[in-house]
């Protein structure tokens, strides 16, 4: 397998608060990886360590499996937190200035990311009179001039408005298919990002609680009754041998996930009670995958 | 280090704040230069008689006579003698101030530093590119208040003497001039990669041209020592004596020493900082 990004015990510490605590990463070349937490979860900050805008307090990094972070950073497009630009200049100028910060010699590689982010290289407008929606584009093409083969989005669609987010998520798989960038994308937009990422990493408290792919998530997602009793043990048996159920998984707080029958709820109900069984809940489940996420991050339970 | 030397000097001259701190440069040498005219209006052979044997008054302002009242400068001036005041007020200082605290500034407040540090570009490198920039900045504002001065007062009182060693003594104070100016900035440049914040800069670098060398004198009171004082050795102070083609050689050993060190511990230290430390 090759990765792109991989950490190991990667952590930063600001005075007395782990911000990011021993999170080891793995991003697939290919992969667009959907970084998920809530505010203040630790996502910008390790955003930030990756791309050298901070200094790790411990652990290690690998990018295109290299330990030279300096020279692979060459290869890497970011924007983190709020687009970084020049006011004073127009959106032309201002790819042209980073397109010649960065050696860049094809001239028409200026507008060629503005072409692609959607904004006009003849308009004159300053970037300080842009709207928010236009400055993160501004922000995307500057992160694209390079032609990254990792571009790193710290909530790329803030401030987009709804035809502006498809403009970008269009773009973003585009890129993602045709020139094979990975993508390491964090959103609260989770719908959003749900259409985008094939793999998705879970941030907690700073701590990288889960990494799975779209595959695996659909799969945690699918419509389930969710069955809480005194005795799973017994509770399958009598699933398999009264109901003939093979579709379940028994979860380790006491409740089962049974995937098939579902229109049988109230059935399943009655038989695991007269084989005395305890159900102390009974509940249609999964599906909503937003749902799932709060679950991860300790919201509301699905 | 090429590429972003070159992009960070093609800013320079598109900035807006460059162009008005020059633009002020030279209104305030104009300003300077009315001034002494009418200083050397006033103060005629005669008054600076009068002015030394009592009390005189003149266009109402009074003075008392003193011995250490040199008033005969007024008698002398030049394009040459103006260009040697240049430095002596804090008018170049000051507009490097804010020049230094803007220009560096902005790139943390606009964000525009993250894209060049997460570039991969060295931490050192892009340090060492701003502050070349920011001292070809003072060296120009430099220049625009040499010039003015130096023109101006050609055109009012003559070019002035240009006997003996003129043109190397000339370069030599051109040559100080601009290494202690280039020192200065790297002071001015190390409190901007600190603070990052373009309010808080131009406050913390003008008031440090304003009231340190105050601070020193009153030190030097303090301490009262006849053989060593403290704001002689102060950089600012030092850019402010230096007002003579001929400098004497006591304070051009001083200026350069006070120079170099001046330069290379706020070099080491700021690019250190910047290296260190994170961009927010």
């Amino acid at each position: 397998m090759e990765y792109v990004l991989t950490t190991e015990n990667l952590t930063k510490v600001y005075g007395a608060k782990k911000a990011v605590d021993k999170v080891n990463m793995h991003v697939k070349k290919g992969d667009i990886y959907g970084f998920i937490g809530k505010n203040g979860a630790g996502k910008t900050t390790l955003m930030k360590m990756v791309t050298g805008l901070a200094k790790p307090s411990l652990g290690k990094m690998k990018l295109f499996g290299s330990e030279d972070l300096v020279k692979q950073r060459a290869r890497v497009g970011c924007l983190i937190e709020s687009p970084g630009f020049y006011g004073n200049l127009s959106a032309k100028g201002n790819v042209e200035y980073f397109r010649k910060l960065f050696g860049i010699k094809e001239e028409e590689q200026s507008d060629k990311v503005l072409e692609w982010v959607g904004l006009d290289s003849k308009d004159t407008k300053k970037a300080r009179n842009f709207s928010l929606g236009m400055k993160q584009r501004l922000g995307i093409a500057i992160s694209l001039l390079a032609s990254p083969d990792f571009l790193i989005l710290d909530e790329p669609i803030n401030g987009l408005d709804p035809e502006g987010i498809k403009e970008i998520r269009d773009l973003l798989l585009k890129l993602n298919k045709e020139q094979e960038i990975t993508v390491l994308i964090s959103s609260h937009i989770l719908g959003e990002l749900s259409k985008l990422a094939t793999t998705y990493g879970i941030i907690k408290n700073g701590c990288l609680i889960e990494e799975f792919s779209s595959e695996e998530l659909k799969e945690r997602c699918k419509r389930c009754i969710k069955v809480k009793v005194n005795d799973t043990k017994k509770a399958a048996n009598i699933l398999e041998t009264v109901l003939d159920i093979s579709e379940y998984e028994v979860l380790e707080e006491q409740a089962i996930r049974i995937f098939s029958n579902l229109d049988e709820i109230g059935t399943i109900n009655k038989t695991l009670v007269e084989n005395n069984l305890e159900v102390t809940e009974l509940k249609m489940a999964g599906q909503d995958l937003e749902g799932y996420f709060m679950e991860l991050l300790g919201g509301e339970e699905s | 280090m090429y590429h972003i030397l070159k992009a960070e000097i093609g800013k320079l001259f598109r900035s807006r704040t460059f162009l008005i701190c020059s633009i002020i440069a030279a209104l305030m040498s104009v300003i300077l230069l009315a001034s002494y005219k009418m200083m050397s209006e006033v103060y005629t052979p005669e008054f600076i008689e009068n002015l030394n044997q009592q009390t005189a008054t003149q266009s109402g302002v009074s003075f008392q006579a003193s011995e250490e009242l040199d008033l005969s400068f007024f008698q002398n001036l030049s394009g040459i003698s103006m260009l040697e005041m240049s430095f002596a007020g804090d008018v170049i200082q000051t507009l490097l101030a804010v020049l230094v605290s803007i220009f560096v500034c902005t790139e943390f407040s606009g964000g525009a530093i993250k894209n060049i540090a997460s570039r991969g570009f060295s931490r050192t490198k892009i340090y060492t590119a701003k502050y070349i920039v920011c001292v070809i900045g003072g060296i120009i504002l430099s220049i625009v208040v040499l010039l003015t001065t130096f023109l101006g007062g050609t055109l009012l009182w003559g070019v002035g003497e240009t006997g003996g060693d003129f043109i190397g003594n000339l370069l030599t104070f051109l040559g100080v001039q601009f290494f202690l100016i280039a020192a200065l900035t790297g002071l001015m440049v190390f409190v901007s990669m600190v603070v990052r914040n373009t309010g808080g800069s131009i406050a913390i670098n003008v008031c440090v041209i304003m009231f340190a060398s105050m601070i020193f004198q009153l030190f030097d009171l303090l301490i009262d020592s006849e053989t060593f004082r403290v704001a002689d050795y102060w950089i600012g102070n030092i850019v402010a004596q230096i007002t003579s083609l001929s400098i004497p050689s006591e304070l051009l050993e001083r200026g350069i020493i006070v120079g170099v060190v001046t330069l290379l511990v706020t070099y080491i230290a700021g690019a250190a900082q910047f290296k260190l430390g994170d961009i927010k």
